[in-house]
């Protein structure tokens, strides 16, 4: 059985995402032995920045959205956001076992590693802790305030069988009829968003009912948010400027080591990519 | 095999026979074999009566004539029912899937109270929103809509305290010379005589029960919905697929469903358990 992280990456004026994924490539291996392979629009540039990708997949984004983008508390950009493709990952993966990340979740631990040990044929979390405590966290607890349960497409791990094919198949439908989907989950954003997407999926694939089809992966999903800044990090340790509750402008200092994390700000994360 | 039973009044706003018979058709369908038993001094339509095992008027009077929150016969039940045993449904309630198992926990007991209800979405409701008065005044959170009986010595005590506070609420109501509320409700009275007799521990399965009897309730409120709303209704869609399944905000419903709202029994609804029955639509005239 093959296993591997996939993890799609398209480039807007202002982030490199191939870049975070050579990042999250080059950690992948240190932590996990794993192989990583890309999915792009930019082949080219995909293997001119790294030599780290196992396979570089090409797939051209359909639609591109506006998406906002924190840089801190203080600065705010909208940005083109190609996030369609993922839907197709079932597809497209070149494994039996699949891992599928976010390109801004940096690996610090092997905690992933035991994914593939188990009995489990698809995983997600649904729980994630914010680094910072006090943000209000109903956004992730559920896709709406009458909505089903929030999953985290961040970190999936899927193998190869009938039921996530089935799955995949069903995130493409739901991606398909996206307006009618997100008037019956009352969604009130219009924003396309691959969390919303595969929670509405689970949520069908449990029988419209609380189930367990999505089981949890091991570990915890913790994450700082774009209003937080990477100040610095060192092999698994991370130094963060934690947006601070009161004061806007001003952050907390925090350490977090040893676990992996979700970093959200983009501008933050670039500054310490080294590839 | 359990038996059902129901007290049905009807009002200038709402037609609990209407009620009463689709809760009934609901019952047949998921549990053919059960008997059911309707209360009731009114009409039940022709084509609804087959439902019922049993149609009872309601004895010693209507004691509820001069109100149109007609609880006030609810402890008449026990003594018109036609069965030693049964489990007592409000009006505005389907069963959904087959509840046989919470009703087997509930015989367990010469009465029996579920004191733990869902939202929607199938969490165990932990907010007191409509119930403070009963946090604050150390009065069992009991839920009459879904309930139980064995006709017993301790039995008869018990409705006959029933009895005693819904004809004199306002004397019992007074806790330091204060209502607890302004209107009696059933689940109040229960609480109160349970206090009284002491007897908590004998009429509900308590948190550390398996199987617990429940069932959703759908006041709005108690959801667990950021923005409070005085109609769940306007905050979650509704509909009946060809199965007879009912999905509330997507979620597929299971068990004992409590809807609360009139309103949401849609003509469609009614039509739609008909043809299952294979019998003909009708309302109150």
């Amino acid at each position: 059985m093959s296993k591997g992280i996939l993890v799609f990456a398209y480039n807007n004026t202002a982030v490199d995402y191939i870049a975070q994924a050579a990042f999250l490539a080059q950690r992948a291996k240190e932590y996990l032995d794993l192989p990583v392979s890309i999915v792009t629009d930019d082949v080219e540039y995909a293997n001119k920045i790294s030599k780290n990708f196992d396979e570089v997949i090409f797939e051209r984004s359909k639609a591109i959205t506006a998406k906002s983008y924190n840089n801190g508390t203080m600065a705010r950009h909208k940005l083109a956001f190609k996030n369609d493709t993922r839907p197709q990952a079932y597809d497209l993966s070149p494994y039996d076992q699949t891992l599928l990340l976010d390109t801004d979740y940096i690996i610090a631990d092997d905690t992933l590693k035991h994914c593939f040990d188990g009995p489990n044929t698809f995983m997600a979390y649904k729980d994630a802790y914010d680094l910072a405590g006090f943000r209000d966290y109903s956004e992730f607890k559920r896709i709406s305030d009458t909505g089903v349960d929030f999953y985290w497409a961040t970190c999936v791990y899927f193998t190869k069988c009938s039921s996530n094919k089935t799955f995949f198949d069903l995130l493409r439908h739901i991606q398909t009829h996206w307006t009618h989907y997100r008037q019956i989950y009352r969604l009130e954003t219009p924003v396309y968003r691959n969390d919303h997407v595969f929670s509405i999926a689970i949520h069908i694939m449990n029988g419209f009912q609380q189930g367990n089809f999505a089981k949890k992966p091991p570990g915890r999903l913790f994450y700082t948010t774009d209003k937080d800044i990477l100040h610095k990090l060192e092999d698994d340790e991370f130094t963060i400027l934690l947006e601070n509750e009161k004061f806007l402008g001003q952050y907390t200092l925090a350490k977090f080591k040893g676990q992996s994390l979700h970093v959200m700000n983009k501008f933050s994360l670039a500054e310490h990519i080294n590839v | 095999m359990y038996n059902f039973i129901m007290l049905a009044q009807n009002n200038i706003e709402s037609d609990y026979v209407l009620q009463a018979s689709l809760c009934a058709m609901s019952i047949k369908k998921t549990m053919p074999s059960s008997k059911i038993a309707l209360i009731t001094n009114d009409v039940v339509p022709a084509a609804y009566q087959q439902f019922f095992e049993h149609i009872v008027p309601i004895p010693w009077g209507d004691s509820a004539s001069n109100s149109d929150w007609k609880i006030h016969n609810r402890w008449k039940i026990i003594h018109a029912s036609p069965f030693d045993e049964a489990v007592i449904l409000d009006t505005d309630m389907l069963v959904l899937t087959d509840i046989s198992e919470q009703c087997r926990v509930m015989s367990n007991y010469d009465i029996f109270y579920t004191d733990s209800v869902l939202d929607y979405r199938g969490n165990i409701v932990s907010n007191d929103f409509y119930r403070k008065n009963y946090t604050k005044n150390n009065l069992p959170s009991l839920y009459t809509a879904f309930s139980y009986f064995r006709k017993s010595e301790f039995s008869f005590k018990f409705y006959e305290l029933l009895s005693q506070v819904t004809e004199n609420w306002e004397d019992f109501y007074k806790v330091n010379g204060k209502l607890l509320q302004t209107h009696p409700s059933m689940d109040t009275t229960v609480g109160l005589v349970t206090n009284m007799l002491d007897c908590k521990e004998s009429v509900t399965a308590g948190k550390r029960s398996y199987n617990r009897p429940t069932f959703v309730h759908m006041k709005a409120n108690i959801q667990g919905w950021n923005r409070l709303s005085e109609q769940w209704r306007s905050k979650v869609g509704a509909y009946l697929n060809r199965d007879l399944d009912l999905f509330i905000g997507n979620y597929k419903q299971q068990g004992l469903f409590h809807y609360t709202e009139k309103d949401f029994i849609k003509q469609s609804f009614v039509k739609q358990y008909c043809d299952y029955h294979g019998v003909s639509y009708a309302i109150q005239s």
